[in-house]
């Protein structure tokens, strides 16, 4: 199958179930909510080590978040509601509440909810202010530069990580183009993420390793420095593999995501040094959720 | 589904209760009409008493209302009531959820032991509003209140959480013994405003009871711009505009946590 000359692979991405929730971050201006952003999604790369997995889902004017200022909506998944819980609230505590001119509002609604301000508030030493509006709860905690507004406590909703794509290029520099295009047509798109730094992954990994410490290694077939001594699915010509890893809230957020960014890829310059576009999976035994990229662009 | 409507054809002027309102349950209209109430010292079908039409008991409408309907909205769950013209004493009185909205005016003892759900009342509500219900400790636990017009004295007393905005202004001895919870009054406020105050957040445009509070930083209006969109979405009007009020902290006598904000 071929979009507009790029090669796509009969193959699928294997994706997993997750929990997620949403949250929003303001500050005076962008640069500060930007910053808290930034630290508050930092080393939350992969569940494996980070416990969970964030990103930036989008900037938000300051006629669209809660207190009238600008910020930013982050998406945190993770594979169960403890981790999920655990890191929300240490991320909260040390990223946005130790932020200038920051406030943390829930971004989503359930009936599944979760701490983010509810134990933050005891900073506040008794001076702390709770207030009700509706049926939500807000904490005003003083701090040295006024006060940290923050909401008792956010949505978890069952969500989806581990959606994915591979580009097979003939040359590095090419490849990460295509990928950047990608990402930032994926930034445009609401309910999903890309956790990784600046979206793209160079290390895709396989189940085992031959060091019987390790549950994950080096996708050797994926390699193309291993071209010739490993049981290679690369061709000749593919010199470089990115992959891109989408984490989004639903089965048709992801599927949306893989099919605008090939498109926008297969209309790029660097789409006639993409060889071809393949998934990472585990045979279609692990995951939960098959992404077939020649039905999604179909 | 049409809502369900009770149009009043009572012609004589005896008080009655309909909290009755409150309880039903049943989409059938016959089984409504049907309804045995009691007025004076007379039972009544439903539809002696009103035209009823629509089917959707989750949302009622009561048309003609007068003063002569007490209790309107008491122990309210889940329910949307419209009501067009004034009503007696107790309405939503220990309401628990939903919405009532009042086009006129509504008499004493309005929202008293309100638990949950919104209240607009365009018109004037009268004296003791949110006053303590018999047995209870709070006149208002949570909830959010607007009254566009006038509030009469004695209101809000022993407020626990919630919302209160009120259009117009307040009478003598109102917000005593105010636990916590936000009030907002846009008109002048009466004598012995907030006596023995624990927490809570005033807002007013009344600058004469600054003198009792703390002159305190406003540097950061992160809350105050909160509370205002929030306020003016609900009540979808414009009603707090100023983007710079002044802040006060704490009472000058007894040191209690009363903030209050000069809009």
């Amino acid at each position: 199958m071929k979009i507009n000359g790029l090669h796509i692979e009969n193959t699928f991405a294997e994706a997993f179930n997750m929990k997620a929730s949403r949250v929003i971050v303001t500050a005076d201006n962008i640069k500060w909510a930007k910053n808290a952003s930034m630290s508050f999604t930092g080393f939350a790369t992969s569940v494996i080590a980070c416990g969970v997995e964030a990103g930036i889902e989008k900037e938000i004017k300051k006629t669209e978040t809660p207190d009238g200022r600008p910020g930013y909506s982050i998406l945190l998944f993770s594979m169960s509601r403890s981790q999920l819980e655990k890191q929300l609230e240490t991320r909260a505590g040390q990223c946005i509440l130790t932020c200038p001119t920051t406030a943390l509002f829930s971004g989503l609604e359930g009936e599944d909810m979760i701490p983010l301000g509810k134990n933050l508030k005891y900073f506040g030493d008794g001076y702390q202010i709770s207030k009700k509006i509706g049926a939500r709860r807000f904490w005003r905690i003083p701090v040295m530069d006024g006060e940290f507004l923050c909401e008792e406590t956010t949505a978890r909703v069952p969500a989806i990580g581990g959606g994915n794509f591979l580009l097979l290029s003939k040359n590095r520099n090419s490849c990460l183009a295509a990928c950047e295009i990608a990402v930032n047509v994926m930034s445009k798109l609401d309910n999903v993420i890309t956790p990784f730094p600046g979206g793209v992954v160079r290390s895709g990994s396989k189940v085992g390793s031959k060091y019987k410490a390790l549950i994950a290694s080096t996708n050797d077939a994926f390699c193309p420095s291993l071209k010739g001594i490993t049981n290679s699915d690369l061709n000749k010509d593919v010199s470089s593999v990115m992959e891109i890893v989408i984490n989004g809230l639903t089965k048709e957020d992801i599927d949306k995501a893989i099919r605008e960014s090939l498109i926008a890829i297969s209309k790029s310059k660097y789409k006639k040094d993409i060889l071809s576009v393949s998934a990472g999976n585990y045979g279609g035994k692990l995951g939960q959720y098959h992404f077939h990229l020649r039905e999604i662009l179909k | 589904m049409k809502p369900l409507v009770f149009k009043n054809k009572i012609k004589n002027r005896l008080i009655l209760d309909m909290s009755w309102i409150s309880n039903i349950d049943t989409f059938n209209i016959a089984e409504i009409k049907n309804k045995n109430i009691q007025m004076g010292n007379r039972s009544f079908k439903v539809s002696e008493l009103f035209q009823v039409t629509g089917e959707d008991c989750n949302n009622i409408k009561i048309l003609k209302s007068n003063s002569y309907l007490v209790n309107i909205g008491n122990n309210l769950k889940h329910k949307n009531l419209c009501i067009e013209g004034d009503v007696g004493i107790g309405l939503a009185k220990n309401m628990n959820s939903g919405t009532i909205i009042l086009k006129g005016n509504a008499s004493e003892a309005a929202c008293s032991g309100m638990k949950g759900g919104s209240v607009y009342i365009y018109g004037n509500a009268g004296n003791r509003l949110c006053c303590l219900p018999t047995g209870k400790n709070e006149g208002i636990l949570d909830g959010f209140i607007y009254v566009q017009k006038n509030v009469g004295s004695d209101s809000i007393i022993r407020m626990r959480r919630g919302n209160i905005v009120i259009g117009g202004n307040i009478g003598s001895n109102s917000c005593y013994e105010l636990i916590s919870g936000s009030i907002t009054v846009l008109g002048k406020i009466g004598k012995s405003f907030c006596i023995n105050a624990k927490r809570g957040t005033i807002f007013t445009k009344d600058s004469s009871i600054a003198k009792n509070y703390i002159k305190a930083s406003n540097t950061d209006l992160t809350f105050y711009n909160f509370y205002r969109i929030n306020i003016n979405k609900m009540t979808n009007k414009k009603l707090i505009k100023s983007i710079c009020p002044q802040r006060y902290f704490g009472t000058k006598k007894e040191r209690k946590l009363v903030e209050l904000f000069v809009i």
